[in-house]
């Protein structure tokens, strides 16, 4: 269809141009064809260069970026996590690039992906399935990653380890965790708080076998 | 170089004409022909699903004859004078497959005829199912009748399943909409046509009146979207004929079992069972953005596991659906973790084994797949995050320190242990990591994949010893429900088929069960669809062809009208509960047992017709099988004391075994030679017939 077009186009073209045309140079035409080309790329590099450097208008003031984090971890605090979510997401869209963002916005989703709410009167997780909370978590990790590298005080960056060890143990990677556990401890040694979780962690691991969560008795 | 060409059309027409009796064969029988108490239905309540690929709700046609899509139940409320008609005794597909639903409910002197199919979407990803249901009421009587169905759509008392998207309250009763119009509703209510007919709304329930003469019908017409539209669009899909939905269905669903690979084995229970199986595994397909899920169950189960997704993944790709296997195996890649560990659900650690598993499955078969080297690059990341697993383990000196740490998967097992299959799995995707790998170019890479995989193997088989079991226990602790250590020989390929500790707990599980078949989950009573296929295709592998047989046979037997299989249901009250069918593992472990039965790829050697049943070698025949070494035609028959097999050639020996109670008569021509067991001939590479010479196997 295209193809046909394209030949009219050329056939109306040459009868526009009356008389018989000269037969161009292959070689003229191709070198024409090259610069055009090149003059094109340079213009549309251009253009994306001034469009990349213009800088993308603050979504989000400071001052409302404080006001949007305190929001999203109120809710998170009430259980309402996934709501909580698009306020610790406009925190994060302001200027003010601070560890607890990130470590907050992480440690919702995480909480989020395990939510529980209500679905025609019946209690159902608020997100769709597995698929969109393991995106939850992957998520969750990279803004724990980011925490961890911006976080000042080894308290906090010890906080941060914490938070990852307890994802991985609430998700069921039970050596992930205790590697995290272990790095908590090794940024704050000689805190006997972080020394007693990881030994009770130590504990669970070494006696494996229990009885399952069954939830609801159902097979799944 | 233009006479060819020229000739083409005519030899297209000679082969259209030449196949047109065959392709007339697989139409479906007539809608009015077909009763649907004729079919057999496994369970003590009959339901069915209307799905579609791609559609996010699917419609459930409820034991008591209703439709339900997760918000809305559609009532159907028959009577005649004082009678109102009872349930529907079975709701079954046209041939137990196709899905066209037919149901019937008699009462008084009045039969409802119900027949129900689902339409496409308009746009490719328009995922609102849209059902048309065609009631007929017919006057069984010698003289004349009142028939009069009410239709309501309320919101669900105590739901057996919610959808997602359903919202938090659904207190006030929808609507059904009569005429075109901007305002929504729940679905479209057509005039009734035949006797003297007339159509009533009383406030939110319609009520559908005929008059009816003796032996006369009259006909009514719901269309029912999973999501409500607006009048002027309902209006607008009413507008195509119920004829044309049905028939659109059985055009469409014919096309799509004819596309993947073909069965004939002279055996409709199970040609009509593996349709079925296709039917179910290519609806329970979802899409994120650019990418395909699989979901376990169009209703409880509306989720993505890697343990149900990588089974219906390896059933696709050998049924032929090459394209939709390896379009879920990029789905399987949003759930791998950063660190490589593939997870769908808390404390279920084989789902990195799985899902390793099912790309080799998808993307090897029955040829390497462009995309093979990123797949190979994701499973070297999930080898990576294992090795380490078993690095600090083994630091740890614990017991089983070598083996996956704990897990509590909520699920399978049902206790908080160090798991088997967690650890069969893995090894599994160890292997096919190392296949994935050398597909990709990197045979050194791969080669050390395999050296890890020889030293997990030794550790496997080292902590099976430290158990001191004579089979394979669920957990290295002991404890547990059998699951995924039903797993560990086929398909996870770490003990042998032989293996005396398989052959111990196949032993073992199915004495439970009074016999080879449903392995039982929890009591005794309580019947598991799929997790005993595992040990069928096991038995097929040592040499146990009766015993898959008879998982086969049973696998069968528990199907529904609309040919679907229940997760788990009662033995003796054959109640499934709340746990729905269909599910995609129960379709996938049918698909898979039957396949391996006739063809097995999985080794080193392509093996042919495993357990195939006496009944298929009058005449079997399958065509475009997917193998390892590409696509597979086979023929096989015997006759009187020959056994015959025509296959593709591969580049990889051919174990053949006998039909049933045979055995080898006198020597075999060349180049075939005698196989591992009595009953198994061995032809070299690059053959593409066999001949053998057969007798009675001795009692």
């Amino acid at each position: 269809m295209s193809g046909k077009r394209r030949s009219a186009r050329a056939e109306r073209g040459a009868r526009g141009a009356g008389g018989p045309a000269a037969r161009p140079r292959r070689g003229s035409r191709r070198v024409t064809l090259a610069i055009a080309g090149v003059i094109a790329l340079a213009l549309v590099a251009l253009a994306w260069r001034f469009l990349a450097r213009r800088p993308a208008p603050p979504v989000v003031s400071p001052e409302s970026a404080w006001a949007e984090y305190r929001a999203g971890v109120a809710l998170g605090e009430r259980g309402r996590h996934l709501e909580g979510l698009p306020h610790l997401r406009r925190a994060l869209e302001s200027p003010v690039d601070f560890w607890a963002f990130h470590a907050d916005y992480g440690t919702a989703l995480f909480n989020a992906s395990f939510e529980i709410g209500s679905r025609a009167g019946a209690p159902c997780a608020v997100t769709r399935s597995s698929w969109e909370r393991i995106a939850m978590i992957r998520e969750a990790m990279s803004q724990l990653e980011i925490a961890a590298q911006m976080a000042p005080e080894p308290r906090e960056r010890a906080l941060v380890e914490i938070r990852r060890a307890d994802l991985a143990r609430t998700w069921g990677l039970p050596l992930d965790a205790l590697v995290a556990y272990r790095r908590a401890e090794s940024i704050l040694p000689g805190r006997p708080d972080l020394a007693r979780r990881t030994d009770e962690f130590l504990t669970l691991l070494r006696s494996a076998e229990g009885p399952g969560t069954t939830g609801t008795g159902a097979p799944r | 170089m233009s006479r060819p060409f020229r000739r083409v059309p005519a030899v297209v027409l000679l082969i259209a004409v030449l196949l047109a009796p065959a392709c007339a064969r697989r139409e479906p029988p007539p809608a009015r022909a077909f009763d649907p108490d004729s079919m057999p239905e496994a369970y003590a309540r009959s339901t069915a699903a209307l799905m579609w690929p791609g559609a996010t709700r699917s419609w459930q046609i409820t034991p008591e004859g209703d439709l339900y899509d997760g918000e809305w139940v559609v009532r159907l409320l028959p009577t005649a004078g004082p009678d109102t008609a009872p349930a529907p005794r079975v709701i079954a597909f046209e041939d137990r497959w196709l899905p066209v639903a037919h149901w019937r409910r008699t009462g008084g002197d009045i039969r409802w005829d119900f027949e129900a199919a689902g339409l496409a979407g308009r746009a490719p990803r328009d995922s609102n199912l849209v059902v048309s249901l065609e009631i007929r009421a017919t006057n069984r009587a010698a003289a004349e009748r009142v028939a009069r169905l009410a239709v309501r759509v309320e919101p669900p008392r105590s739901p057996t399943f919610v959808a997602f998207d359903a919202p938090e309250s659904i207190a006030a009763p929808g609507r059904l909409a009569t005429s075109a119009g901007p305002d929504t509703a729940q679905g479209w209510c057509a005039k009734p046509a035949g006797g003297r007919a007339s159509l009533v709304t009383r406030g939110s329930e319609i009520v559908l009146e005929w008059t009816l003469g003796p032996g006369s019908s009259g006909v009514g017409r719901l269309v029912l979207p999973a999501y409500a539209l607006t009048g002027t669009e309902l209006a607008r899909r009413a507008r195509t004929p119920h004829e044309r939905v049905i028939a659109d269905a059985r055009r469409h669903w014919t096309a799509e079992v004819a596309r993947g690979a073909t069965f004939s084995l002279g055996d409709p229970e199970v040609e009509s069972a593996l349709r079925a199986c296709e039917v179910t595994l290519l609806c329970l397909r979802e899409r994120r953005g650019t990418a395909w899920v699989p979901i376990g169950n169009p209703f409880q189960y509306h989720d993505v596991w890697l343990r149900d997704g990588a089974r219906a993944i390896r059933a696709l790709a050998v049924l032929g659906y090459t394209r939709e296997a390896r379009e879920l195996c990029a789905g399987f890649e949003g759930l791998q973790w950063p660190q490589g560990v593939f997870l769908s659900q808390r404390g279920q650690l084989d789902g990195t084994g799985q899902a390793l598993w099912a790309f080799e499955q998808a993307l090897l078969r029955p040829a390497r797949d462009d995309s093979v080297a990123h797949f190979a690059a994701l499973a070297e990341r999930a080898w990576r995050w294992i090795e380490w697993q078993r690095d600090l383990g083994r630091a740890s000196g614990w017991e089983f320190g070598a083996m996956l740490p704990y897990g509590d998967p909520r699920d399978g097992e049902l206790v908080r242990a160090q798991l088997v299959g967690n650890d069969a799995w893995a090894i599994a995707g160890y292997r096919s990591a190392a296949r994935l790998l050398s597909a990709a170019g990197r045979a050194g890479d791969a080669a050390r994949v395999e050296r890890t995989r020889a030293r997990y193997l030794a550790d496997f088989l080292a902590a099976l010893e430290r158990t001191r079991r004579e089979d394979v226990p669920p957990s290295w602790q002991g404890i547990g429900r059998d699951w995924g250590n039903l797993a560990v020989a086929s398909p996870c390929g770490v003990l042998r088929a032989d293996d005396p500790h398989m052959a111990a707990l196949a032993r073992r599980v199915w004495a439970l069960a009074g016999g080879a078949g449903l392995a039982t989950y929890g009591p005794a009573d309580s019947a598991e669809y799929y997790v005993g296929a595992d040990l069928g295709t096991r038995a097929l592998l040592a040499g146990r062809p009766e015993s898959a047989d008879s998982v086969l046979a049973a696998m069968l037997r528990w199907r529904t009208g609309s040919g679907a299989g229940a997760e788990f249901f009662s033995r003796s009250s054959r109640d499934f509960g709340q746990n729905l069918p269909p599910h995609a593992t129960a379709a996938a472990a049918l698909a898979g047992l039957v396949r391996d039965a006739l063809v097995f790829d999985d080794g080193d050697t392509l093996q042919l017709t495993l357990g195939a049943r006496a009944r298929w070698w009058q005449a079997g025949k399958i065509e475009r099988a997917p193998t390892r070494w590409g696509l597979l035609d086979l023929e096989f028959q015997r006759r009187g004391d020959r056994a015959d097999w025509h296959w593709s050639p591969v580049p990889v020996w051919t174990a053949l075994t006998l039909p049933p109670g045979t055995r080898i008569a006198g020597s075999l021509p060349a180049p075939l030679l005698r196989g591992p067991w009595e009953r198994v001939v061995l032809a070299p590479p690059g053959t593409v017939r066999a001949q053998v010479r057969l007798e009675a196997e001795a009692p």
